[in-house]
């Protein structure tokens, strides 16, 4: 009998089993590599660990090539035939260029990250979780917020300040810029508000701190020629003792010194993750692979003649040009060619970048199997630090903020590059600076133009140049004679074959509307407001 | 839903208990069954018409039936032959000799959930049979549909062997991949491959999605039907908006096992390559521009006329190359079981260096009528397939061969390989050595796939059965690339100016998918009076889910030969895995009524519940309808008949869904990023809780026949289909979640939400016409047409702003194509050229109407260090709004990638023993954008070569040259978006040329066979276009259909010359 009727017990049973149906949780798949965004945030090492992804691969794109591009080549340090980023020269760079994109991109990523965190941690972190660690967590996502918009304002100009995409998102080809006062506003809110709620003594660990948020400060305040403010909190950074500068100066920008005490905020990189999470600058700007050991060592950027010549006007072959720029027969102990030169690396004497009969020096630092670098040295990818500021910035904030209210500087007027100061702590700031690299101390008094050109040595090839050239003639003037008359003046051609060399001069006259940079055409599609006048932003 | 499931199941089981009752004795008939030519056939079903008495063949064919009083004539069918009715009257002996079928109205239709006599099908259903595809030279199935059936459109999206391919039934629908549903034998098949090729270590852009049927093997193939409107795609729901292709493969039929072997072997060539500069040409053109950028003159070139050819690069890099496949299969059934094995091999070096991928297969499929209640059947599918594709396409080898310049040898003397040449100050003179490029570095993706199933049909009373069926598709793959260590230069050249790479790297993924469906659905099938009713009524659940692991090692102090991450110096640490599910659960129900074989209506509807959205969001539900009417039965046209045998009118309106975006999309999720600090989560994407079902509804307008006596059959259909509220991702701007850096990649953005908003419409039409030409005894000749044409139009965006499709291409940021309301999807877009400046009346008119194409306004100025300058020979765009100046309001649509129509022409000749097909198939209308021209003839710097074609730029002296002068920097004025790259996409090629003899029978058996064939055939024999790249056949990047027909260094198709046999045993 059971066997006779086994078929229709068979589709009876069946039928049971169709009508039933799943139950729901069948359907609930929550990220099975991942983490629900709710359900995050709760813990103190969970908050303090939040952050750390805001330091490294949003900075990628910056970092990469558009970073130095804009600050060395624009602003006249370096030189490159190369074709990604020879525009940046030339003052030619196209809305289609696709370096720019990412020099847009880039910060923009940070921002977007900071906002994210800021607002995820608003949302999800209850009310039990340790105030401190959340404040902190707010803290460091705001200060990498000012100093991505920091980046963007000196670039860009005018740029839109998001605090909450989610609210833009339905709305954003309405979205116009915002101006720069306002996005200095906005950075300086973000600052304080860093400064009064990191953790302090916490750079050692290669976060952002409350120090960070000031010596950040003072360089923003500087900017906008604040410099009653940019002095106190640069002399705030000076006296807290966190920060100190490295006896050695080279040492500075070695893979073993990332996060040292002369450290204050830097883009932290790692060879492991390979591209999009290394430091590529020395792929792009290492002479030859033999001192990286892996394909790259392209040797893409030059010192110019001009950055050349700035050494040469203080006082030649120094401690600080080492450093900076290889020239023939310059030696390089810790590059030892992973160990096949354990002499050193010298820079032969046909030598020659772009036609510069230099190479860069500063943050290459060689191969996997050189000492000082634990091995952390991929293809594209170092993990030596970027800095965004270090103390000797900070040492020369002060100084010239001395300066700038001692002159009495109003905002929107440079101060004239023969000015003078004889303030002592403004010298002594500068020749700390001086001392270690080798170069005579001042003599009671400088002008504003051996300040500028002591930043200019100092941070050759660190990404500043440009902008201090955008900044001289005062806080958000769209009238620039003061940099067009050094720009033009700058000698940005090659050296021919010939012994001695002969220079094919070049010269690359700017206009003013060229010290700020074209929004990418991929963003002025979606949103063509971002073409527009500016509109005031209306801060919450 | 589940409540009146619940009631019409309970309602349909009292049905079953009420009919077991009935038995009863009679009369016993019996006999044998043969084919038309005398062979018995086992297997046959022979029923005793209007009665649950049944019986079917033995091996002998022979039959034995009891025959119950009220039975009065017998039916006897098998598939695939004609059914015979046969009055019992008082014979106890019934012999029947069965035809096989011969017109294409009785083939057997897979509709999905079951089969459907091809002249009863409702909806717009096309199919090809095995013998359409039958030894045709290319890896994956989806490549034999092109240009066989009408509305299907087809496009390699590379020629590399392996390499996926676009298919579009009735248009593009959708943002993301618009790829069709696969089904085998039952088992649906995920449209991608979780996994993936790896991008080459070096290039950066390059096709690494995979055709998921590149692991089927062409010969188990019986039939391909492809499901294209609504309401035949509804019973799919959620998986049919881009339709489905079901794929039946071989079964065993009944007579003596057979034995098969087809095995081909084919050579492959390229058939064009470009001219570009040889080397006195390159010398020439090389002084000429270092005039123009301001640099010295190369020494070496200081008389061109004394140098010789130099490299060619192109011939440097292809190679003709062989291919062969071998499949042997065994096959038979008695009268309770049938089964089908085989096993094959196929083996495609690529026409390019570096290039190879092979395949092996084993199948079985095995059905057996267990009891006379129970039929039970496998499927087992095991495939693995290697494909190496050492530098990729797109950016890839192909670019790299076409600038490489002809100064640079490949080999050294010493068998080493050279390098650029190099100036005394250290600036090479070219690039890395394309040949050691492909050569050296290897990009290989070795898959493992088992796809097979289980299933069981009850009879549960004659008219009811209940078919279980449990389905698995499992992949296990694994992607490799490997840079190895090199060292090498030209002779002569300073140590420290070699390419050199010192520390080799190697990067894995090691993915697995599991994919399971459960399926359990009555069917019902009922005929009574004139009409008959077939109803269907399921159930179906799967979960898939795949895992990612990612490794990557470097420096391997034991050299270059054993490729493992155990033996790295240092191994990557990022992020090593991706995992997701997805699930669903679908009820399904069908009915089919027919009346008087005229009228004929079908309503489906399906109801899917997934889980890639939010509870409250997750189920759609998809109703189809269809009706069809045999308008020549009429008794109004029976004048007609004679001549027209068959008219049948169909109409279809339907509704299908989609779900295909990422998993948890609705919700937030923080993902994992390499930091200095050590794994640490970022925000991954913007949540939309709403997210939902995106629908499409389609309408069907089409008509079938056969007129002449079935001498020329055809069909014809008109469709309308609107996808709306399609899932894609919002474009958002970047300043609002980040964005990419400048080669794509983007680490730490925030992806934008999935919305669902916006429309698309496609629209058009598509015929087949097959014509028996000539039919005589010695001699036939058949033709077949396809033709399809559709209007795409995105018709919403709901707010959202134009789509950009830029491909990346080495330093610009090319705005391609954009996607914007009124315009069909991935239009290009940009400026248009009026011409070259070439008299001062222009330059006085640039003057004060200034040109803005790059973001800075161009000055009037000779300067030639002033890289924002216009001067003579520089290009002047059209002023399209008429506002006095150009600027980005001057941007325009250029035109659409997509054809405007597709078509296959077939002919087919026998004459006795031999055969010859020719098949062309063509693509009319369309644009492409050769965007390798950006690079080719940008002469915008030294040391690469350009098109030969570039030596005629516009000069005073060459006032008649509509190519600008060269100028320095690859993203000046001159080469931004425009028109002056976009090229005629139009091509008819002969895809197919077959010339077949088929031994008579008894030579063959001399040599122990049942038949042997042999024949030749030509694959791509000759394309007729303008276009003036390798191949106007460039398909879309990765399948996105917003980057369609862009040529960045698309592999050409070969032209492949094969010789083959077919032998049965």
């Amino acid at each position: 009998m059971m066997k006779k009727h086994i078929k229709y017990l068979i589709g009876m049973s069946v039928l049971g089993v169709i009508s039933a149906g799943c139950n729901k949780d069948f359907f609930n798949r929550p990220p099975e590599a991942g983490v629900v965004a709710s359900t995050y945030y709760q813990t103190a090492s969970q908050l303090n660990a939040s952050t750390e992804g805001l330091y490294g691969s949003p900075w990628f794109g910056w970092n990469n090539k558009v970073g130095w591009a804009i600050t060395e080549m624009s602003g006249g340090n370096g030189i490159s035939y190369s074709s990604d980023v020879s525009a940046f020269e030339s003052f030619a760079v196209p809305n289609t260029n696709s370096e720019l994109l990412a020099a847009w991109d880039s910060p923009f990523t940070v921002v977007a990250q900071s906002n994210a965190l800021i607002n995820n941690i608003g949302a999800n972190t209850p009310a039990s979780a340790p105030a401190a660690a959340k404040n902190n967590a707010l803290g460091e996502a705001r200060l990498m917020r000012g100093v991505a918009y920091f980046y963007l304002v000196r670039t860009f100009g005018n740029v839109p300040l998001i605090e909450n995409p989610l609210n833009d998102i339905n709305n954003f080809q309405t979205i116009p810029t915002n101006p720069v006062s306002d996005v200095y506003k906005f950075i300086v809110r973000d600052l304080l508000f860093a400064e009064a709620n990191c953790y302090t003594n916490n750079t050692a660990s290669g976060h952002g701190d409350s120090g960070s948020a000031s010596a950040m400060l003072a360089k923003v305040y500087l900017y906008m020629q604040d410099y009653a403010d940019a002095r106190k909190e640069a002399e705030k950074v000076i006296n807290s003792g966190e920060f100190a500068l490295l006896p050695n100066f080279e040492d500075v920008f070695t893979i073993s010194h990332n996060n040292s005490k002369e450290s204050i905020l830097a883009m932290q990189w790692i060879s492991t993750g390979g591209y999009d999470f290394g430091n590529s600058i020395q792929a792009s700007w290492a002479f030859s692979s033999q001192i990286t050991q892996t394909t790259d060592g392209y040797g893409e950027l030059g010192p110019s003649i001009d950055l050349q010549n700035a050494f040469a006007a203080e006082g030649g072959d120094t401690t600080r040009r080492h450093g900076t720029y290889m020239i023939h027969g310059s030696l390089y102990p810790e590059l030892t060619e992973g160990g096949v030169a354990p002499g050193g690396y010298r820079f032969p004497s046909s030598g020659n970048a772009q036609g510069t009969d230099a190479a860069c020096k500063k943050y290459v630092v060689g191969a996997a199997g050189d000492p000082d670098n634990s091995g952390k040295i991929a293809a594209q990818a170092a993990a030596n630090n970027t800095y965004i500021i270090r103390y000797a910035d900070v040492l020369l904030i002060d100084a010239e903020a001395i300066m700038g209210q001692t002159l009495g500087t109003q905002p929107g007027t440079g101060i004239d590059t023969n000015a003078t100061c004889t303030d002592a702590t403004a010298i002594a700031d500068i020749d700390q600076v001086r001392a270690r690299v080798g170069v005579p101390a001042l003599r009671g008094t400088f002008t504003y133009k051996q300040l500028m050109l002591e930043r200019r040595c100092e941070f050759a090839l660190e990404q500043d140049y440009w902008f201090d050239l955008g900044r001289m003639d005062g806080y958000n003037v769209t009238h620039h004679p003061i940099a067009t008359n050094i720009i033009n003046n700058q000698q940005r051609g090659t050296f021919s074959n010939d012994t001695p060399p002969v220079i094919y001069s070049a010269h690359y006259p700017i206009t003013d509307s060229k010290f700020v940079f074209p929004v990418p055409v991929i963003e002025s599609t979606a949103d063509p407001e971002l073409l527009k006048a500016p509109v005031s932003y209306v801060f919450k | 839903m589940g409540k009146i499931l619940r009631t019409v199941l309970l309602f349909m089981s009292f049905l079953v208990c009420a009919r077991v009752m009935a038995q009863n004795q009679g009369t016993v008939v019996k006999g044998t069954v043969t084919d038309d030519k005398g062979v018995t056939m086992p297997g046959v079903t022979v029923t005793v018409k209007g009665t649950t008495s049944k019986t079917v063949t033995n091996v002998s064919g022979v039959y034995t039936i009891q025959v119950p009083p009220v039975g009065k004539s017998l039916v006897f069918s098998f598939i695939g032959m004609e059914a015979q009715e046969v009055a019992i009257g008082n014979k106890s002996l019934i012999n029947v000799a069965m035809a096989y079928t011969s017109t294409t109205l009785s083939d057997v239709v897979v509709i999905g959930y079951g089969t459907q006599r091809r002249g009863d099908v409702n909806g717009a259903i096309g199919s090809i049979t095995s013998k359409d595809i039958k030894d045709i030279p290319q890896a994956s199935v989806d490549q034999m549909l092109q240009g066989k059936v009408a509305g299907v459109n087809v496009t390699d999206n590379s020629g590399q062997p392996g390499s996926n391919t676009s298919v579009h039934i009735r248009g593009i629908t959708s943002f993301t991949a618009s790829e069709p549903l696969y089904v085998i034998d039952g088992v649906e098949i995920q449209g991608n491959s979780p996994g993936g090729q790896l991008n080459s270590p070096t290039n950066g852009q390059q096709e690494t999605s995979t055709s998921p049927l590149a692991m089927l093997n062409a010969n188990d193939i019986a039939s391909i039907d492809i499901l294209k409107d609504a309401s035949a795609t509804a019973i799919y729901g959620s998986r049919g908006a881009n339709g489905v292709i079901i794929i039946t493969t071989k079964k065993g039929k009944a007579g003596k096992p057979k034995v098969n072997y087809d095995g081909w072997y084919g050579s492959q060539e390229q058939g064009k390559f470009l001219k570009v500069d040889d080397l006195q040409q390159y010398a020439v053109l090389q002084n000429q521009l270092a005039t123009v950028f301001g640099e010295q003159p190369r020494e070496e070139f200081a008389t061109p006329s004394l140098l010789g050819p130099g490299t060619n690069w192109q011939e440097a890099i292809f190679r003709s190359a062989p291919e062969q496949s071998h499949n042997l299969s065994v096959s038979g059934a008695n009268d309770k079981s049938d089964y089908y094995i085989s096993a094959g091999y196929f083996n495609q070096q690529g026409t390019i260096l570096g290039f190879n991928f092979d395949r092996y297969t084993v199948r079985s499929v095995v059905n057996s009528q267990a009891t006379n209640w129970l039929k039970i059947g496998s499927t087992l599918g095991v495939s693995r397939s290697n494909e190496n594709i050492g530098l990729g396409n797109n950016t890839g080898i192909v670019y790299n061969a076409l600038l490489a310049t002809p100064d640079q040898a490949v080999y050294n003397a010493d068998g080493s390989f050279a390098g650029p040449e190099v100036t005394p100050d250290g600036t090479r003179e070219g690039g890395p050595n394309p040949v050691q490029q492909a050569l050296n570095i290897t990009n290989t993706f070795l898959r493992n796939e088992i796809n097979g199933n289980f299933y069981a049909d009850i009879q549960i009373f004659k008219d009811l059965s209940l078919h279980s069926e449990v389905d698995g598709d499992f992949n296990f793959n694994n992607a490799q690339t490997f840079d190895p260590t090199y060292d090498y230069s030209s002779p002569g050249t300073p140590a420290i100016y070699d390419i050199t790479n010192n520390t080799a790297t190697l990067a894995r993924q090691i993915s697995n998918s599991t994919y399971w469906s459960w399926k359990e659905y009555f069917n019902y099938n009922h005929t009574w009076g004139k009409s008959s009713l077939t109803a269907l009524l399921g159930r179906e659940v799967w979960e898939s889910n795949y895992d990612n692991v990612s490794l990557s090692g470097s420096g391997f102090g034991a050299g270059n030969t054993v490729q493992s991450i155990a033996l790295a110096t240092t191994v990557g640490t990022t992020i090593p895995e991706g995992e997701a599910t997805t699930t669903m659960e679908s009820y399904l129900a069908r009915a089919i009524y027919t009346f008087d074989n005229k009228y004929s209506l079908t309503a489906n509807i399906r109801s899917d519940r997934s889980s890639q959205f939010a509870d409250g969001h997750q189920t759609g539900y998809f109703p189809g309808a269809a009706v069809s009417w045999r308008l020549s039965d009429e008794p109004f046209m029976a004048s007609v008949k004679s001549f027209a045998d068959n008219i049948k009118i169909r109409l279809s309106y339907g509704s299908t869904g989609n779900s295909n975006i990422q998993g948890y999309a609705y919700g937030s999720s923080l993902k994992p990023t390499a930091t200095a600090f050590g794994t640490a989560y970022i925000v991954n994407n913007v949540a939309n809780p709403n997210v939902t079902w995106e629908k499409a509804l389609q309408t069907d307008a089409g008509i079938d026949f056969s007129i002449v006596h079935g001498r020329i059959d055809g069909s014809f259909d008109y469709f309308n289909k609107t996808s709306s509220n399609f899932l894609f991702q919002e474009p958002l701007p970047y300043y609002l979640l980040g964005g990419p850096n400048e080669y794509g990649d983007n680490p730490a953005g925030i992806a934008p939400p999935f919305v669902n908003a916006g429309q698309i419409n496609n629209k058009g039409f598509e015929f087949s016409i097959n014509s028996r030409n000539i039919a005589g005894k010695d001699f036939t000749w058949n033709s077949t047409v396809t033709f399809s044409h559709y209007k795409n139009t995105v018709t919403s965006l709901n707010g959202a702003p134009p789509i950009i499709g830029s491909p990346s291409l080495a330093y610009i940021s090319l705005t391609a194509t954009r996607t914007i309301v009124g315009q069909p999807l991935g239009e290009f877009y940009g400026y248009k050229v009026q011409g070259i400046v070439k008299t001062p009346a222009q330059l006085k008119y640039l003057a004060t109407h200034p040109q803005e194409v790059a973001g800075f306004t161009q000055v009037v100025s000779s300067d030639p260090l002033n890289a924002n300058a216009i001067w003579l020979g520089d290009i002047q765009y059209e002023d399209t709004n008429h506002d006095g100046k150009v600027d980005p309001s001057d941007e325009v649509p250029l035109g659409s990638p997509q054809p405007d129509f597709n078509y296959g022409i077939t002919n087919s000749f026998t004459y006795k023993n031999f055969d010859l097909s020719i098949f062309i198939y063509g693509s009319y209308g369309g644009k492409i954008l050769d965007a390798l021209e950006y690079e080719t003839e940008g002469l915008d710097g030294l040391y690469q070569n350009q098109l030969a074609a570039t030596a005629n730029f516009w000069t005073p002296q060459n006032p008649n040259s509509n190519i600008p002068r060269p100028r320095g920097g690859l993203a000046n004025p001159n080469l931004v978006m425009s028109d002056r790259f976009l090229e005629s996409a139009s091509f008819a090629r002969l895809q197919n040329v077959r010339l077949g003899y088929k031994l008579p029978a008894e030579w063959a058996r001399h040599v122990a066979m049942t038949s042997l064939g042999v024949y030749v055939s030509g694959q791509n024999l000759f394309v007729i276009t303008k276009y003036p790249g390798l191949d106007p056949e460039i398909g879309s990047f990765n399948q996105s259909p917003i980057l369609q027909n862009i040529d960045i260094g698309r592999y050409p198709s070969p032209r492949v010359l094969t010789v083959g046999v077919n032998a049965q045993f």
